[in-house]
């Protein structure tokens, strides 16, 4: 029922505008020129990880290593260029090799030990939490965040404004995205992506690779990750072992907010964008507004269980047919009790 | 024709663990040739397929395409030798547009949309399939979807097509265009594959025609020598008498249960049957023809769409396992491993797991002695070899785990029991054993159906054969015209 995803996602588009306007009114620091652009710069940071995440679940996996992977990126980057004095410029390529890497394995996890993808990150997710912690009470750490980096350029990265007026985080975003949408339409790689998410058998048998676009996508989660860490760095000029904790959950419920179903198959990071805009106008103007720091939390919880509840219908409604398919979890939440056995017989 | 064959298969064997699925099978095929490939249920067919199109490799054996002998390790490898498939399932993924699906695998880096989509319309052009290359798959009826299958395997340059029942979902029209399409692309010396269960369809298209049974190849021939009998007689074959038709027939008593217009969407379409006190029926037809959704809308495990069930003449709403068996219907489910066991727990859990209630005190405390006592009764009635009632049940024989799950189906003192293939992957020795058990719940006064894809079973078990076919009860044979013969004729129609 395309009708009905065009008018799910023009009424996302409604949401964010509603958003928009109401906290323009419910309060005075909102729509101010600095708070805007603090939305857009934070915004896009968030939005550079929710769009390697959209790929991932358009391939049908998950991956919820994402904070931990910007956490860490951002350690590196902030403890070679603060405690160790390398410079930024070969610090940068360091982190995004890092998250290529954790990526990759995160890849070869799924395909060649056959974890489940959520298991596998998890694992990582953990590791690197791990890692973070211990980083956190070494002298090194302590050293790096007590001094002021001074460095225009790397200053630059996180606060600086291209051409006095957009910030790099937002251009780095606008050509993730163009690059990603391009791959996604002209190439066969996202020929591949979809039709792997869609129907994995199929895809193989058609002789798609498979495991290369796997690794391949979660690597690019990984790098995805690792680029907003490089610039969250930049920007707080500090981290410590909360950083970028229960990030992946934001995440998720953007990307998911966006119309890519869980199940694999379907999304497009056009709606990935509205669902970006959506968790940034709201935890932005939950801060201006002076909501309670945990009811924020409750806020975008219901945001999430609002959003798998969406997921589900609307993925329903597009796909009546074909929703044994999608495995237990879907049976479970199948609302309207409509049965598909399991074949045979 | 030239002198060296297309495609040439020595030896090929292929097993599974514990199933030697194909054994020694030969194959020649000549360019431009159509060959049928014909068989029943699990005669190795789909995995010979499957080892030509890359998705196997066989233990031993070796497949020779052009005079060079090749192994194709995966289905991209098999593409690029020229060897393209169509599965019998779906092979379309959903989100993507007819020509997208059409071609994939076979695009060019950067899309070339427009060459897609002009290749996707020359082809269905070529097939007379009114497709509209830029419709979502998932918007496409069942015919419908068969004909992109269909287009797919043509679109890269292969030199071999295989082809797993490509017709099952057409009607008679588009049969015979397909048909006529097939020579049409065999002509151009591509030569072609063609499983199919529809025999009528093998005599009138093929060329050759191969016989296998059992993984072995029973007979190649030209298929003007073949008639539709003597192809029947050699799908059939002498099987081996292993199974004894027993000569003492229960009384066959007062109606239990009756059946009246069941309905499973996409699946069952009005089925009426009923069952007795004292008989077995069997339950016959091929994969795919509904058996188990049939059984499982009456267990409970399925909702079906319309239709009654009613136990000693009263209306019963069957709505979940849990009233099934309080109405006295026992299920014993075709996936033992998967819907039946505790693979984790003990023989005794497994055994006592549908009567803990009766075996319970009040506030469902087990009386743990009692449950002892009832497992180890089972245990010996049912002759079931372990070592101990705390043996888990994964280290048990499949025979002696059908038993267990039978034993427990038992204990429940159902009067209706609905066997989906009770001898699916057990050895020979428990065989028998659950066949006398299963002659002995109809001697007790028991209505008992028998779903089986192995013919021999069906036609010593039952005292009456339903047959099954495309979701609908097609036969209802009583003794007197009761044969593995028109069994058959029934299930391929």
């Amino acid at each position: 029922m395309p009708i009905l995803r065009y008018l799910l996602r023009h009424q996302l588009l409604l949401i964010v505008v509603g958003l928009f306007v109401y906290f323009h009114f419910a309060s005075p620091y909102f729509s101010t020129t600095f708070n805007l652009v603090t939305l857009a710069r934070e915004g896009a940071e968030f939005g550079i990880i929710c769009i390697g995440v959209t790929l991932v679940l358009i391939l049908g996996r998950l991956d919820i290593s994402v904070g931990s992977v910007m956490a860490v990126s951002a350690l590196i980057m902030i403890i070679g260029f603060k405690t160790l004095q390398i410079h930024w410029g070969y610090m940068v390529p360091v982190c995004l090799l890092f998250g290529l890497l954790v990526g990759a394995f995160n890849g070869l996890l799924t395909t060649h030990l056959g974890v489940p993808s959520f298991i596998a990150t998890l694992g990582t997710l953990i590791i690197l939490r791990g890692l973070m912690q211990w980083a956190s009470s070494t002298e090194m750490m302590r050293e790096a965040n007590s001094i002021f980096s001074t460095d225009p350029g790397f200053q630059f990265i996180g606060s600086g404004d291209v051409g006095g007026v957009v910030p790099l985080s937002v251009v780095l975003l606008a050509l993730i995205f163009v690059a990603v949408l391009l791959v996604l339409r002209f190439t066969k790689i996202g020929t591949g992506i979809y039709a792997f998410g869609g129907n994995p058998q199929a895809a193989k048998r058609a002789g798609v690779r498979v495991k290369v676009i796997e690794i391949g996508i979660f690597a690019f989660s990984g790098v995805c990750a690792a680029i907003a860490g490089i610039l969250l760095a930049s920007r707080l000029d500090s981290v410590t072992y909360q950083t970028g904790l229960y990030l992946e959950f934001p995440v998720l419920i953007a990307v998911i907010l966006g119309g890519t179903s869980t199940a694999g198959g379907v999304g497009s990071i056009w709606g990935t964008v509205l669902g970006i805009s959506l968790i940034s106008i709201l935890n932005n103007g939950m801060v201006m507004t002076a909501i309670d720091r945990d009811i924020q939390e409750i806020v975008v919880a219901l945001f999430l269980l609002f959003s798998l509840f969406f997921d589900r219908l609307t993925h329903k409604l597009s796909n009546q047919k074909k929703a044994w398919k999608l495995g237990d979890i879907d049976r479970v939440l199948n609302l309207f009790g409509k049965f598909n056995p399991k074949g045979g017989g | 024709m030239n002198d060296i064959p297309r495609l040439a298969i020595r030896g090929l064997t292929k097993t599974f663990p514990g199933v030697r699925a194909i054994s020694e099978a030969d194959l020649t095929l000549a360019p431009g040739e159509i060959h049928a490939l014909a068989g029943e249920n699990g005669s190795g067919k789909s995995t010979l397929c499957m080892v030509l199109s890359g998705v196997y490799q066989p233990d031993a054996g070796e497949i020779v395409i052009d005079g060079v002998v090749v192994n194709p390790t995966n289905p991209r490898h098999a593409q690029s030798l020229g060897v393209s498939m169509m599965y019998q399932e779906s092979n379309l993924v959903p989100e993507l547009t007819v020509a997208e699906n059409i071609a994939l695998g076979h695009e060019t880096f950067l899309l070339n949309k427009r060459g897609i989509e002009a290749r996707t319309r020359e082809i269905l052009n070529r097939l007379n399939f009114s497709l509209d290359p830029s419709a979502k798959a998932s918007q496409l009826s069942g015919a419908r979807m068969q004909m992109a299958e269909i287009a797919k395997a043509l679109y890269g340059e292969s030199k071999i097509i295989i082809m797993d029942e490509p017709t099952a979902a057409l009607n008679s029209q588009e049969t015979q265009d397909f048909h006529k399409l097939i020579r049409d692309v065999a002509a151009t010396g591509v030569s072609v594959i063609y499983i199919t269960h529809a025999l009528e369809e093998a005599l009138e298209l093929a060329d050759f025609t191969t016989v296998l049974r059992d993984g072995k190849v029973v007979a190649c021939r030209p298929t003007t020598d073949l008639t539709r009998e003597n192809l029947v007689e050699l799908m059939v074959g002498s099987h081996i008498d292993i199974i004894k038709r027993p000569t003492r027939r229960s009384e066959i008593g007062e109606q239990i249960l009756r059946v009246e217009n069941l309905s499973l969407r996409n699946h069952l379409t009005n089925i009426n049957f009923s069952l007795s006190r004292g008989e077995v029926v069997g339950l016959a037809g091929l994969v795919g023809s509904g058996r188990s959704e049939l059984t499982m809308s009456i267990c409970g495990v399925v909702k079906p769409t319309t239709g009654a069930i009613f136990i000693h003449g009263k209306r019963v709403k069957v709505v979940s396992p849990r009233v099934a068996i309080r109405h006295g219907i026992a299920y014993l489910s075709e996936n033992r491993k998967e819907d039946g066991l505790f693979l984790q727990l003990s023989v005794m859990h497994n055994l006592t797991a549908s009567i803990l209630g009766p075996l319970s005190y009040l506030f469902g405390l087990i009386r743990r002695r009692r449950e002892v006592k009832e497992a180890r009764l089972l245990v010996n009635s049912f002759a079931i070899a372990t070592s101990g009632l705390a043996k888990k049940i994964r280290d048990l024989s499949g025979g002696n785990q059908q038993k267990t799950l039978i034993a427990r189906l038992i204990a429940t003192k159902p009067e209706i029991l609905i066997f989906d293939e009770p001898t699916k992957g057990v050895d020979v020795g428990a065989i028998d054993s659950i066949h006398q058990t299963i002659r002995a719940l109809a001697l007790e006064g028991k209505a008992v159906l028998v779903v089986s894809s192995y013919l021999p079973e069906i036609m010593a078990l039952s005292d009456r054969v339903l047959v099954m076919r495309g979701g609908q009860l097609v036969a209802n044979l009583t003794a007197e015209n009761l044969t593995e013969e028109t069994v058959m004729e029934a299930a391929f129609a």
